[in-house]
């Protein structure tokens, strides 16, 4: 069977939509790819800066923590054995131990402690009412006394010199804090660590000189405060910006 | 028409919307593209993230961190400000206590607590201790130690060997007396043991002078226990303090600051001694006076006059000090300026002068009970102060 059609119209009826729609297709695509081009940018960007101000951050916070942690503590007339733009001589404390029993050549002390006292580096600052003695011990062993509490243990020391019961052993290794180079060293001997590295800290980092006060009020020449300049390179930007650390010494100022 | 066109194939409506062949090539192009884009942005976004969120980590560790260094400190602090001499006096070399006045919990998951550890008769190691989060998990720990000293009642009591220590004029006139071993006025209420450790071991001298010193001495006036001359004694060395406490120290620890003129009388509320009150400096001749336990520490900035009554104190006077007629003072005396006691005037205790002259026409006793009383009483030997040098401690 022949069926009657109809012919529709051909192209002379929608000439060139073809190439309207491609183009309003272009177009949106390019809108679109713009848009999200320049969220990505920005995006980077951000990324970039937030990376950067994290970084430091943690430059800061590393040499807050270390910087604080040590330096707090101690006597800045008695501990600080030399400072200078770049590097800080200092008594650096371990573990604090109280003597409970003391007997022929030996005393037995309740310690506590970032770590065990090492004979091969540390030595001890005995702590009497109105005096300080330093002095490597003999020899140093674990030992067992029921004077310590369940957080501290018991070290037997050979000591250099009379101890009575009450007295504190202050263990402590002699090191130094070095800023220099871009990094942040710290140095006991041959050996040493670096918590802070050239990638992020600047060769213009380094120590301010010790503020003492005047002798009518504080020791004289004895510190107050310490001032740490950090010189930190963001890390993807090519600036650095300088940041002060403001240290006090609460030891400091009285003789 | 031919028949071949007649049989052609209906053009339907979906003939007509066959794509171009060329867009047939490249299908999902852009949308490939957009996700892509999509995937970039999202995956820095993530980064930006994962940064910001660590960052926010540690910044809360950091926060938290410094909440227990600060509660650390402060509950170190706090042990040192509600320091109870009369409690912690008791505690025994070796021994150790909780600091409940010091202890307890903040807002946000913050506890501290500080205790005590009594190292020697004379040192102190004060501890404080802070946690920030869970008990079981906590976010960060906060330590910290101090050193303090307080002065043991021998220490103070070497400086005490006589009824007047002085390194100036000392004019003894009309009917005054210095009495190197006088008794108590009434039963001193105290143990033999206490009395005889601030005796000393006594015979002492009435006058300790240095070599600056003078004595003039009127023909009523007696001196009952003899003089002796010290080349130790000079008046830098009075004007430093008593023992191991220094003027500055014993100034901070006082519990009134008095100056001009003052009469004295003790003040209770019912059973309970008024130490606010105006003139109150205990009652050391009633022992049955809701104050007859109070013996203050007093500083006087500047010159001070006791017109009338009586009182009992460990009194620093940065200036002159003036007793007047009728006027008894118990306690252990310092005084940086000059002295008078007028006639009819008692001092019971021990009297250390760093001024140029002392006119006493009435009595200076050394008085044991009264020596011991007094450091008993007002627990000085029990008050911590920063000892010289070091006091914080690194603590782990």
């Amino acid at each position: 069977m022949v069926r009657a059609t109809r012919v529709l119209p051909r192209a002379p009826a929608r000439a060139g939509s073809a190439l309207v729609d491609l183009l309003a297709a272009l177009l949106i695509a390019a809108l679109v790819g713009a848009t999200l081009a320049a969220l990505l940018r920005a995006q980077l960007r951000l990324g970039t800066r937030v990376n950067a101000r994290a970084a430091a951050a943690e430059v800061e916070r590393t040499a807050a923590v270390i910087l604080l942690g040590e330096l707090r503590g101690m006597d800045p007339g008695r501990d600080i054995s030399g400072a200078s733009a770049d590097s800080l001589g200092i008594r650096a404390f371990r573990g604090v131990g109280v003597a409970c029993a003391v007997g022929a050549g030996s005393v037995l002390a309740r310690y506590r402690g970032s770590r065990a006292p090492d004979l091969s580096k540390d030595s001890v600052l005995l702590l009497r009412a109105g005096s300080e003695v330093a002095w490597s011990p003999g020899t140093v062993s674990r030992g067992v006394h029921a004077c310590a509490s369940a957080e501290e243990e018991v070290f037997r020391f050979t000591p250099a010199g009379p101890v009575q019961p009450g007295d504190l052993l202050m263990i402590f290794e002699t090191g130094s804090y070095h800023l220099a180079d871009g990094a942040l060293r710290y140095r006991r001997g041959a050996g040493g660590r670096q918590p802070l590295t050239r990638e992020l800290l600047g060769a213009a980092s380094g120590f301010g000189a010790p503020l003492a006060g005047p002798a009518d009020l504080l020791a004289p020449g004895v510190p107050e405060a310490l001032t740490v300049h950090l010189d930190v390179l963001l890390p993807g930007t090519g600036t650095r910006v300088p940041l002060d650390l403001r240290i006090a010494l609460p030891n400091g100022g009285v003789p | 028409m031919p028949r071949s066109s007649m049989l052609r194939a209906p053009v339907t409506a979906s003939a007509t919307a066959r794509r171009p062949s060329g867009a047939a090539a490249r299908p999902g192009v852009v949308l490939v593209a957009v996700l892509l884009a999509l995937l970039l942005l999202a995956l820095a976004l993530a980064g930006t993230l994962a940064v910001a969120t660590q960052e926010a980590m540690l910044g809360r560790v950091e926060a938290a961190t410094l909440r227990a260094r600060l509660g650390a400190e402060g509950a170190a602090r706090a042990a040192l400000a509600g320091w109870q001499p009369e409690v912690l006096g008791s505690l025994p070399p070796g021994g150790s206590a909780a600091l409940p006045w010091a202890s307890g919990t903040g807002a946000g998951g913050v506890r501290w607590e500080a205790a005590v550890e009594r190292l020697s008769a004379s040192r102190w190691r004060v501890t404080g201790e802070a946690v920030v989060g869970p008990v079981l998990n906590p976010l960060a720990t906060g330590r910290t130690a101090l050193l303090v000293a307080t002065a043991p009642g021998p220490d103070l009591w070497a400086g005490l060997r006589a009824a007047l220590t002085a390194d100036g004029q000392l004019v003894l006139s009309g009917s005054a007396v210095l009495d190197a071993a006088a008794p108590p006025r009434e039963p001193c209420g105290l143990d033999e043991a206490a009395v005889d450790a601030a005796g000393g071991g006594g015979p002492f001298p009435a006058i300790r002078l240095g070599e600056a010193g003078q004595v003039e001495l009127a023909s009523g006036a007696t001196v009952q226990g003899g003089m002796e001359d010290d080349a130790a004694i000079h008046a830098g060395m009075l004007a430093a303090g008593l023992g191991p406490l220094g003027t500055a120290a014993l100034a901070s620890m006082a519990d009134r600051l008095e100056e001009g003129a003052l009469t004295l009388a003790p003040v209770a509320d019912g059973a309970t001694c008024s130490t606010a009150a105006a003139g109150n400096w205990g009652a050391p001749l009633d022992p049955a006076h809701p104050c007859a336990g109070y013996v203050p520490v007093i500083h006087a900035p500047g010159n001070l006059e006791l017109v009338a009554g009586a009182g009992a104190a460990l009194l620093v006077v940065a200036g002159d000090l003036v007793v007047r007629s009728g006027v008894e003072l118990h306690g252990i005396i310092l005084v940086l300026g000059n002295l008078t006691v007028d006639e009819g005037g008692l001092v019971r205790g021990a009297v250390r002068l760093a001024g140029a002259r002392a006119d006493v026409g009435g009595g200076v006793f050394r008085d044991a009970c009264v020596l011991a009383r007094t450091v008993r009483r007002s627990a000085i030997d029990a008050r911590p102060f920063r000892p010289p040098g070091r006091w914080w401690l690194p603590s782990f």
